[in-house]
């Protein structure tokens, strides 16, 4: 990695991105009114950079899908329902006119009725199904993971079913056995979580230092 | 200024005293043994494999967004987890002529791997064979639409295996198991439990938790990342001290009389 002290333009754009983060930071700890204000400012901006990403991802795969289709390739058919989909949500979205107190006038919301109705009636049944599927997907990767013999996914299999078991009714209702479900989940099952979560919040923590300082800069071209 | 804003900036401080601190002690050649991580060699075997077989490797940094949206967890840290190790796997597709495919569920995410792609590309001396449709949009701040999306692709495109490291939660059953019907190699990382649980008995490469952070490491004998995992590793070390001492004054405290920490 070349030193950013050694490149100007490099320095320039280290500087931006870490006293941006920090004043977002110094606000998110409570530094005070004057940082309040310039970090309602920077996030504001990056909301802004944000919707300009989603923009052009939105014309990324716009023109990758339309070139699949204009050379026919094998799954140019799949590329038209997503074409096809994607101006069904924007033409309800934005373009498709209702009818309001004073006349008829555009979406102003992502609430208004008809991107709604098109979420209502095509997403939400899709995304219901999706995870419908989870449910026997799971049942297979635990099939092929007691067929495949490794320890560690066995072991995951074992103590899902025990989970399940112990929470039937006829079950828990036991005394000995609702107290140790209770004591295995207050004490064994909270301090793995704590740990997992320490380890990773660690990890962000020095990502997140690493950029303020300028050792990681995915947003530079070095 | 606010107290927590003092401590927070002395915290600040100590940290990047640290992360300098390992720095000058790896480039001074200091760099202590580690325990291997097994589904990183999947990876690396896989890229050289790439580059003869002419089958490409899918690198993913997981349904990460940028940010927390309404309801949903903060992943930006796993992002910049996937797309340091997405670099690093760059520079080793580029400098072995391996093939890649990179996908992303996040607009942002998908510019910052543009670059970081496109940068490991000109490390390597190799920016005329990096492609931008090597890099793709799959879905935008949709986990369930991702990880179909990468279910398709299993189905559509011969891979010579699949990384995928990032924010996931249940959702990545759907990827993960049809990936392992089809037995295509994945190595899997995630810091969210439930997905953790999944991703043990669907593959046996994972990454775990903090793993994701550390892969970069892994991948690349370069003094940084060295320096990042080892500051890692110190910051780690000084909470499970804190830990006991705080164990071990809890535990005494009641004996000899001793005040209750604030927050107990």
């Amino acid at each position: 990695m070349s030193s950013p002290l050694r490149n100007p333009r490099q320095l320039i754009t280290v500087l931006i991105a870490g006293v941006s983060g920090l004043v977002v930071l110094l606000d998110f700890v409570g530094a005070g009114p004057a940082v309040r204000v310039l970090a309602t400012v920077l996030v504001r901006w990056a909301a802004l950079i944000t919707a300009i990403a989603v923009v052009i991802g939105i014309f990324s795969v716009f023109r990758s899908h339309l070139q699949r289709i204009q050379m026919r390739a094998p799954e140019a058919g799949y590329s038209l329902v997503l074409l096809g989909g994607m101006m069904i949500v924007i033409v309800a979205g934005i373009l498709y006119p209702t009818r309001t107190a004073t006349g008829l006038a555009l979406p102003a919301t992502l609430a208004a009725i008809p991107i709604r109705t098109v979420f209502r009636l095509i997403y939400e049944p899709l995304a219901a199904s999706l995870l419908a599927l989870l449910t026997f997907f799971a049942l297979r990767a635990m099939l092929r993971a007691v067929r495949s013999g490794r320890a560690e996914a066995i072991f995951v299999v074992v103590v899902a079913l025990l989970a399940l078991i112990l929470q039937l009714p006829l079950l828990a209702v036991i005394p000995v056995i609702g107290q140790a479900v209770q004591w295995l989940n207050d004490y064994l099952v909270a301090a793995g979580a704590r740990g997992l979560l320490l380890g990773s919040a660690i990890g962000a923590l020095v990502a997140g230092i690493r950029l303020l300082i300028g050792f990681d800069m995915p947003y530079a071209d070095r | 200024m606010t107290l927590p804003a003092i401590f927070f900036i002395i915290i600040l401080v100590l940290v990047v005293a640290l992360i300098w601190l390992h720095y000058a002690r790896v480039q001074a050649g200091r760099v202590p043994e580690r325990r291997p991580l097994p589904a990183l060699e999947v990876l690396r075997a896989a890229l050289a494999r790439s580059a003869e077989t002419g089958r490409p490797v899918h690198l993913s940094p997981g349904a990460s967004t940028i940010g927390a949206g309404e309801g949903q967890r903060a992943s930006t840290a796993e992002l910049l987890a996937g797309l340091n190790i997405i670099g690093r796997a760059a520079e080793q597709a580029a400098a072995g002529g391996a093939s890649i495919v990179v996908s992303s569920a996040d607009a942002v995410a998908h510019l910052a791997l543009r670059g970081v792609v496109r940068q490991s590309y000109r490390s390597f001396g190799q920016e005329q064979s990096f492609d931008p449709r090597q890099i793709e949009l799959w879905a935008h701040g949709d986990a369930m639409a991702y990880t179909a999306a990468v279910a398709a692709i299993y189905a559509r495109t011969p891979l010579e295996a699949s990384l995928l490291a990032g924010a996931f939660a249940q959702e990545v059953l759907l990827t993960a198991e049809t990936g392992a019907e089809r037995m295509v190699p994945q190595v899997l990382g995630s810091t969210h439990p439930s997905a953790l649980s999944l991703m043990a008995i669907t593959t046996p490469h994972t990454l775990i938790g903090e793993e994701i952070y550390a892969a970069e490491a892994y991948l690349t004998p370069t003094a940084t990342p060295q320096a990042r995992l080892l500051t890692h590793d110190a910051l780690r070390t000084v909470v499970v001290w804190l830990m006991l001492i705080a164990f071990g004054y809890g535990f005494f405290r009641i004996a000899f009389g001793w005040p209750a920490l604030a927050g107990w």
